[in-house]
């Protein structure tokens, strides 16, 4: 019964995901490009680094790298507080 | 964990400082090439986990301590928010980019060039403070995970 | 007509739907999320795709027809986070191994005592 109801739903899932598919656009031809371009065409000049994905992940987005360490230092402290609760 | 041959532990203490050399080399380079602070630390990691699957859990607690490596996880997060705290001190908001135009990583490129190690602004500060928090995160996390079952004191 | 690149998203992500809904073990369930994830990746770098371009890069870069950045910056930010999460729920998992005796999800019923 319960095995049912889960086979359900993931040929519910499956078949979401290939209907979808089949209207989304082809593989190398975005419709809307107006951000990434302005950003391929400004970055350099307005972050100075030539990797541009760089100067968007410590620049542009610099407040969401920044909450990106503090959920990587939350991890790994948990973590090592779970393991050594677990060797006493 | 066990450690292993004396050929693998020769092999992995000479890969080792190598391991480290291109993990800081990836970190230095983040705004020029493809890398930066998150693959460097990265790299930097897998080191710490060669010298701890080679030497085993017990010698690898002369190389590391899990308090060092917390502590220098806090030092790199923390490191990141004083750099940006300083641009509001100077003035500007949070994490602007004020060394852009200074004679410190000030230099702006225009176009295709061959790479300037001196711009990009508080991109490298922060790559660096950046690749010490993750590498130092992601050891943690494997040298827990070689210590698991066994008592530290 | 569907390209490749979607229909191995469509696989991957069944693959984890599979893991997470019918197995039992709690590490098969992480490996289950950790498919999906990399599954989420995989579609963020296929939508970055532009025809003939190269990586956001200018330092000697053959030409200026460039995919773009963002999604590759989102895809960067993903992977840590995934990384230090899988290591949580793995612990988490250790824990509950210890104090079940048992990794099947049908048995871990006592939420308190």
């Amino acid at each position: 019964m319960k095995k049912g109801i889960y086979f359900l739903v993931l040929l519910l899932f499956i078949s979401t995901l290939v209907f979808t598919a089949f209207s989304i656009r082809s593989f190398g031809a975005p419709p809307n490009s107006d951000m990434d371009n302005y950003i391929i065409e400004n970055g350099q000049e307005e972050t100075g680094a030539n990797n541009i994905i760089s100067g968007v992940v410590y620049d542009y987005r610099g407040f969401d790298t920044l909450g990106e360490v503090t959920v990587l230092f939350t991890a790994s402290i948990a973590f090592m507080v779970l393991i050594r609760r677990l060797n006493d | 964990m066990i450690e292993m041959t004396k050929i693998v532990r020769t092999i992995s203490s000479l890969v080792y400082p190598l391991t480290i050399i291109f993990g800081a080399f990836m970190i230095m380079h983040g705004h020029l090439t493809p890398g930066g602070g998150f693959q460097g630390g990265a790299i930097i990691a897998s080191g710490i986990a060669l010298v701890i699957v080679a030497y085993g859990s017990e010698a690898s607690k002369d190389f590391f301590s899990s308090e060092k490596l917390a502590k220098y996880t806090g030092i790199g997060s923390m490191g990141f928010a004083v750099i940006g705290v300083i641009a509001i001190a100077l003035g500007y908001a949070f994490l602007h980019n004020y060394l852009l135009g200074t004679q410190l990583f000030g230099y702006v490129p225009d176009g295709i060039n061959q790479g300037f190690i001196n711009s990009a602004g508080i991109e490298p500060p922060i790559e660096i403070m950046v690749g010490i928090a993750v590498s130092c995160g992601l050891g943690l996390i494997i040298y827990m995970f070689s210590q698991l079952g066994e008592v530290e004191e | 007509m569907i390209d490749i690149h979607y229909i191995a998203v469509i696989l991957l992500l069944s693959i984890g739907f599979y893991g997470i809904l019918f197995k039992r073990n709690l590490i098969k369930t992480i490996i289950g999320l950790s498919i999906i994830e990399y599954a989420v990746n995989l579609f963020l770098i296929t939508l970055a795709y532009v025809d003939g371009g190269v990586a956001a890069i200018y330092t000697l870069a053959p030409h200026e027809n460039m995919v773009f950045p963002v999604p590759h910056a989102l895809v960067l930010t993903s992977i840590v986070i995934g990384l230090a999460t899988t290591a949580l729920m793995l612990g988490l998992a250790v824990n509950i191994y210890q104090k079940y005796d048992t990794l099947d999800t049908q048995f871990v019923r006592r939420l308190k005592e």
